[in-house]
């Protein structure tokens, strides 16, 4: 209950306040926010397999969000332009394992 | 810190992460939007804006250039000697600050860029504005007194440089061949220029890098008047005692 009000409170406040993105942030917002969700899914399935662990989830998900943006600002920053690939491959991969597994616990397929 | 024995902190963090990433994505999602709108059309956009901004400045050119006739036509007609002697000041000042066409004998120097690469560096094959301003330097230094390149005189406010792949002077963007007109001494002129270390370095240049450099006297040449505005706001004349 809880989880949904907050989802509708930060859904509200983007819409309601619409913050510019500087420019500078524009590569690595979409990077935190991958790693953010593959959090989120992770968190959702340790939730149906029954290891949920709040504090496993909230600290995943900060520093997930967090690395995954520093490592494609360090990769810019080197000359690896491409890094944002890595890790949108790795990110795309493990929400779609997550997926998977949370479909096999919904689903029993 | 999530202190394990609270409950309602073990409660509410985990919703506090999920709201964060609700916030996040939506701000992510309309920052795609915009970024999206904004890059569509937007080179387009900017082409047709720079094509009618030059349209309307050469448009105003040649209205400015049809007052100014305009002007001196009435001048004219005016018959005191002080007016006269006025307006004869005006036309030596009007010569010398490039406001009017001249004409007289000169010298043509043209320059382009190599036909085809004979160097790594496609800079190399380029003319580039340090060129063409060692060619006008030289040329005033030969004691050249009014200059114009590919029609654009050479002022006092005259920058030459380069922007992009292009020559811009006053401002107007030029193209390899560039023909530096000045007008002086003919003779004395093309000693001193022939002597200069930019028509030594373009002479090697020309057979190192196929860069164009010829030098003509085509007797008398015409150049045309300063097309912009010299307007000074911040630089005030000193009053003469």
């Amino acid at each position: 209950m809880l989880v949904i009000l907050s989802l509708a409170v930060g859904v509200g406040l983007g819409v309601a306040f619409h913050p510019a993105v500087p420019p500078s942030w524009a590569p690595y917002l979409p990077m935190a926010v991958m790693a953010a969700l593959d959090s989120v899914f992770g968190g959702l399935r340790a939730r149906f397999e029954g290891t949920f662990n709040d504090r496993v989830f909230v600290v995943s998900f900060l520093s997930n969000a967090v690395l995954a943006a520093l490592l494609v600002w360090a990769g810019t920053r080197l000359g690896v332009q491409d890094i944002a690939i890595a890790v949108v491959v790795v990110f795309g991969v493990r929400i779609f394992q997550n997926l998977a597994a949370i479909r096999r616990i919904l689903f029993h397929a | 810190m999530i202190s394990r024995q609270s409950l309602s902190a073990r409660a509410i963090a985990p919703a506090l992460v999920v709201g964060l990433l609700a916030f996040l994505l939506t701000v992510d999602l309309r920052a795609q939007d915009t970024a999206a709108k904004l890059s569509e059309g937007r080179r387009a956009q900017l082409a047709a804006i720079v094509a009618d901004r030059q349209r309307v400045t050469a448009g105003l050119e040649s209205r400015l250039a049809q007052l100014r006739a305009q002007l001196a036509a009435i001048a004219a007609r005016g018959g005191s000697v002080t007016l006269q002697e006025l307006q004869s000041a005006t036309e030596r000042i009007d010569a010398a600050s490039g406001t009017t066409d001249v004409t007289g004998s000169g010298l043509v120097v043209r320059l382009s860029d190599a036909s085809s690469d004979q160097s790594s560096n496609p800079a190399d094959s380029k003319i580039q504005d340090v060129d063409i301003q060692a060619v006008v330097n030289a040329l005033w230094a030969a004691g050249a007194e009014a200059i114009a390149v590919n029609g654009q005189r050479v002022v006092s406010t005259t920058a030459i440089r380069n922007a992009g792949g292009a020559v811009l002077v006053n401002f107007r963007v030029l193209t390899s061949p560039y023909v530096v007109s000045a007008i002086g001494d003919v003779p004395a002129m093309r000693t001193s220029f022939d002597a200069s270390a930019i028509a030594r370095r373009f002479r090697s240049w020309q057979q190192i890098y196929g860069l164009g450099f010829s030098i003509e006297q085509p007797g008398d040449i015409q150049l045309p008047a300063f097309g912009g505005i010299l307007h000074f706001r911040y630089a005030h004349v000193v009053q003469a005692r």
